[in-house]
This record gives structure tokens, C-alpha cells and sequence, in this order.
């Protein structure tokens, strides 16, 4: 039997071992990260799409992402960014007009809650959509959120003021969160 | 937490629950191997030709097509009547989102059924059968690309050009012509790499828009109509495919609805679509139906409320059974209350929006399921 040549079974080596921590890594992170895709996207395909566009580059540059002190972060910060600009380059991405919901839903009514706010996230803008998912789903600091979309805090701030409005606009029923959060 | 928080913490649940470590490293490992002459030439100059000219001519041989060794058995089995994925129910030892579930296609009259080992599974494994049941086309595990086989001999023909694996996106649409010759590849998200057209008896390719799904194909698919399905669909269509073609065969026109769309009826123009419900109040009421100029985007009819199984329900539109009737397949909305997971054919007359119940078929989902002829698009 022929033997492998020792540096052709290091470089197998070198090749499987980064894939088995990547597979450990992105196990231990996806259902995290496919939650706040789907949010970002609103539709199950396209949060699939996001995410895996995002760690094929990820795996594309894994030993330097691998390295840094929370990975996680930075494909978080990628799946903002990236669901941002996919959405600008893609025109279909809206829902078209509709006429806002003529009645107020109340907070029991989960289901119905949850349709009317799936709906009128998809009337945001990308950037606010993913301020509005960081702020108030992963619950982050302006500050935070200001620092993965790599923008101002002030732009943080009116950027989450316009999409609450809008929210408000198209729930008819949100309070003001963002007075409440001061 | 917040009324928000929660709200956003309920719409977060509803995520597909999906393994991509494995994908991932599968595609980057394609993607390697793909660097081949030949895969990478077709892909270079596909993508460049596509801006430039949206259609040309990509590959023109006359040699013979390469034969292809797949299941099922190579011998006369009769007209397929459908094909479809068994549904996550049935199976076993499955990710949760059905990924391993694989096709299994219905044959003839006595409703026999195949496992068709070789057409990749899941839902970006695509299924397409000629309107006579007698070819169908899906993508082939061993030919690294779209096959035809023929019904009658178990012929199978892969198509000129190769489609990596890792290239077949998330959502892949695949649509074959009537005389099952000309085969249509299109999927979502499009990459960089292109939709094409295979001629698969002279061996020809033609690249397609990006990101458009055809949904009528003419007589020697030198004609074809195709949307896109967004909220804001685009309605194309195309002439003079095998020949120079030039701007002015080519019209295009923006929606500023979503629809659920039909097939084109056979002047390639006609369309009929439901207004998809998504953008009403009640997710559960009918969208209404309208006829479409696929030319101007221009609605020409509006009938309201038509009478479909719609409350519970989601309704998707075929092909067209005759100059009033288009084939309306619901399946079971558990949203919206419905219950069971049986898929129901309806003839919806288009005129006047009332149907007429068919029959029962197997499948729960659009996307595991493929009927003769060209379908409309979600």
C-alpha cells in the first residue's frame, strides 16, 4: 500500500480541522443568526440566502475571523450590513402600498400583533429595519448599534425615531418605546 | 421586555430552523473545483454576454448529446402525471426542514410510482414534465447539470452546460417546452452566474435574465415570456432568442403589486394572476384576480373576490387548461386555520372566477410538487 506523503496529509489535516471549528461555530450561532435574518428579511428563503452568502465569506477568510476575540460579532455585523445593501440593490424588496389597518389590535392578540408588525417592518427602509431589530430585539445599546452599521448615534437615533413612527403609523398601537427607553 | 421586544421575539420564532455549516463548506469545496476551463469559460462569458446583450449565443455543437447513466430503469414507462417530494410527515431521520427528501415522479394511467434517485432533492432541486407527461427534466446528481429523459425509452440527455451544485441557489424553477426539447433554468438568489436556455437536441445554449422565471415558452422557445417573483414583480418578454436579437424584442414593464402569476395563455401575453393576500388586511381574505398584459403590465380585467378555497388556503396557478380555464392548485394553510395536508386541484374559469374541484393530489407544498406543463410562479 502506497503511503501519503507527509506534507500531503498535513495540508488534509490543515484543510479539515479550520472546516470541523467552522462547523462547530457556525452550530453553536445559527439559530441566532437565522432569527435575526429573518427578521431582517421577513421572508424564510431570503434569511436562508443571507446567511449563507454571509458565512461563505466568512469561511472564505475563517483563520482571521477565527482569531479575533468574538467571531459571532463580526458575522453579526456582516448579516446587518449585508442584508442592507442586498436590500438596496434588490427593488422588489418592499411590500407596495396598502391601506394601514383601520382598527386597533390588542397586545393579547398575539397573532394578529405579530402579522401587523411583520407587515409594517417590511414598509421600513433596510437601515431602519436593522435598527429596529438590533435596538429591540437583541436588545443592543444605541451605541452598539451604531458601531455594526458603522454610522453615528445620532443617526441611530432619528433613524429608529422615523421607523417607530412608521410602526406606529401601521400597528396603530405601539406605544411610544422609544421615550419609554430614556 | 417591551410590547415590541415580544412582538419581534414572536415574528423570530417562526425562522427556519436550518444546518448551513455543511452547505457552506460544500459550496466553498464547488466552487474550488469548478475553476475547470470549461465551467469557468461558459460562466465568464455568460455573465459578460448577459450585460451586454441580455441573450447570445453561448455553445453550438452538433455533436451528439452525452448519455447519462440514472434512475429510474432506461425502458418505456409511460407519461408522467406528476412528481412530487413525500411530504416531512412520511420520512424519517430527516433534517427538519426535508432537505433528503427526494422526488418520486407518477406514471400513467395506473398511477405507478418511481423514486428518482439521481434529481437532486430539497426544495432547489427542481422538477419540470412536458405537458404531455412524456419528457421531464429536473437536475441530475451524476451529470452535474439539467437532464431531459424521455418517457418513452428512458433516454436521458444532459444539457450542454454545466451547473455547479453550488450554483443551484435556494429557491431553482425549471421549465420544460411542450415538445420537451427546450428546457428553461432559473433561480434565486441569482449570484453572479446566469439563467439559461438549453436546446437539448442541437446542444445549444442561450443565457437568460437573471433572476426571471419563464412562465410560457412559444413553439421552438424563440418566444418566451417571464416574471419575476418579488413584491414588485417585473413582467419580460423576449423574441428572436436563436437569432441576433435586439432591443426592440424585448419589452419589460415593472409592477407595483405582488401577484401569485399563472402560465402565459398561448398568445404569450395573456395572463392571469391573484392579487397576493399578503397585502391586504386579512391575510386569509382572496386577493382578487386579474387579467394582465405581460406587453404593458396593464390589468385588464379585475375580478373580486373569486370564489377559491382561498380562506385556508394558499392558491397557485399553472398552466391553462383551455381559453377559460387555468389549473389552480391549493394547498393547506395552517395560518390561516386549514386542516390536513392534502393538495386540491381546481379548474378556476378566469372570467368569471368561479371553479370547479378536480381532484386530489399528492404533495404539500408548491415547491415539492410539478405537474405537467408550464407553471405560473409563486
Amino acid at each position: 500500500m502506497r503511503r501519503q506523503p507527509l506534507a500531503a496529509l498535513a495540508a488534509s489535516i490543515h484543510d479539515v480541522r479550520p472546516d470541523e471549528d467552522f462547523r462547530e461555530f457556525v452550530g453553536r450561532h445559527q439559530r441566532a443568526w437565522m432569527r435575526t435574518a429573518y427578521l431582517l428579511t421577513g421572508d424564510a428563503h431570503l434569511a436562508e440566502d443571507l446567511l449563507q452568502s454571509v458565512l461563505i465569506k466568512v469561511l472564505g477568510k475563517w483563520n482571521g475571523v477565527a482569531r479575533l476575540d468574538h467571531p459571532d460579532a463580526y458575522v453579526r455585523k456582516a448579516l446587518v450590513n449585508q442584508s442592507i445593501s442586498w436590500r438596496r440593490r434588490r427593488s422588489g424588496g418592499e411590500i407596495p402600498s396598502a391601506d394601514p389597518p383601520d382598527r386597533s389590535y390588542s397586545t393579547e392578540d398575539s397573532s394578529v400583533t405579530r402579522l401587523m408588525v411583520r407587515r409594517a417592518l417590511m414598509r421600513l427602509t433596510p437601515r431602519q429595519r436593522a435598527v429596529i431589530v438590533l435596538r429591540y430585539y437583541e436588545d443592543r445599546t444605541e451605541r452598539e448599534t451604531a458601531e455594526i452599521l458603522g454610522c453615528s448615534v445620532g443617526t441611530v437615533k432619528s433613524q429608529s425615531h422615523h421607523a417607530l413612527a412608521v410602526l406606529r403609523q401601521y400597528t396603530g398601537v405601539l406605544t411610544d418605546i422609544e421615550e419609554a427607553r430614556r | 421586555m417591551t410590547w415590541l421586544s415580544d412582538a419581534l421575539d414572536d415574528i423570530a420564532e417562526q425562522a427556519p430552523d436550518v444546518d448551513l455549516a455543511d452547505r457552506v463548506i460544500e459550496a466553498r469545496g464547488r466552487r474550488r473545483r469548478t475553476l475547470t476551463a470549461v465551467a469557468a469559460g461558459v460562466m465568464v462569458v455568460a455573465t459578460v454576454a448577459g450585460v451586454m446583450a441580455g441573450v447570445r449565443l453561448l455553445h453550438r455543437g452538433e455533436e451528439p448529446a452525452p448519455a447519462v447513466d440514472v434512475d429510474p430503469p432506461k425502458r418505456a414507462l409511460g407519461p408522467v402525471v406528476q412528481g412530487y417530494r413525500l411530504p416531512c410527515k412520511e420520512l424519517e431521520d430527516l433534517a427538519e426542514d426535508c432537505r433528503g427528501a427526494g422526488w418520486r415522479i407518477v406514471v400513467g394511467t395506473d398511477k405507478k410510482e418511481y423514486p428518482l434517485e439521481d434529481a437532486l432533492p430539497a426544495r432547489n432541486g427542481p422538477l419540470a414534465i412536458s405537458e404531455n407527461g412524456w419528457t421531464i427534466a429536473y437536475y441530475s446528481l451524476k451529470a452535474g447539470t439539467v437532464v431531459t429523459r424521455d418517457m418513452r425509452d428512458g433516454k436521458v440527455t444532459a444539457a450542454p452546460a454545466k451547473i455547479p451544485l453550488a450554483k443551484m441557489g435556494s429557491m431553482a424553477k425549471l421549465v420544460i417546452s411542450d415538445d420537451g426539447r427546450y428546457v428553461a433554468f432559473s433561480k434565486v438568489p441569482e449570484f453572479k452566474d446566469p439563467a439559461m436556455l438549453f436546446d437539448m437536441v442541437k446542444q445549444r445554449t442561450r443565457l437568460l435574465p437573471n433572476r426571471m422565471a419563464p412562465i410560457w415558452m412559444s413553439e421552438g422557445a424563440d418566444r418566451m415570456t417571464l416574471v419575476s417573483y418579488t413584491t414588485r414583480p417585473q413582467l419580460m418578454t423576449m423574441a428572436n432568442l436563436w437569432g441576433t436579437a435586439s432591443a426592440s424584442d424585448q419589452t419589460e414593464v415593472k409592477l407595483d403589486r405582488h401577484y401569485n402569476f399563472s402560465a402565459a395563455a398561448a398568445d404569450g401575453t395573456t395572463i392571469v394572476a391573484l392579487e397576493t393576500n399578503m397585502t391586504r388586511n386579512d391575510e386569509c381574505v382572496p386577493g382578487d384576480l386579474v387579467h394582465l398584459d405581460a406587453r404593458t403590465g396593464k390589468v385588464l380585467t379585475t375580478i373580486r373576490n373569486p370564489r377559491l378555497p382561498m380562506e385556508d388556503h394558499n392558491v397557485y396557478l399553472r398552466n391553462w387548461r383551455s381559453q377559460r380555464e387555468v389549473l389552480a392548485l391549493a394547498f393547506p394553510n395552517r395560518t390561516c386555520g386549514a386542516k390536513g395536508t392534502a393538495m386540491v386541484a381546481y379548474a378556476l374559469d378566469v372570467h368569471t372566477g368561479k371553479t370547479r374541484k378536480l381532484r386530489h393530489y399528492k404533495g404539500d407544498q408548491f415547491w415539492s410538487t410539478a405537474f405537467p406543463g408550464v407553471g405560473g410562479t409563486p
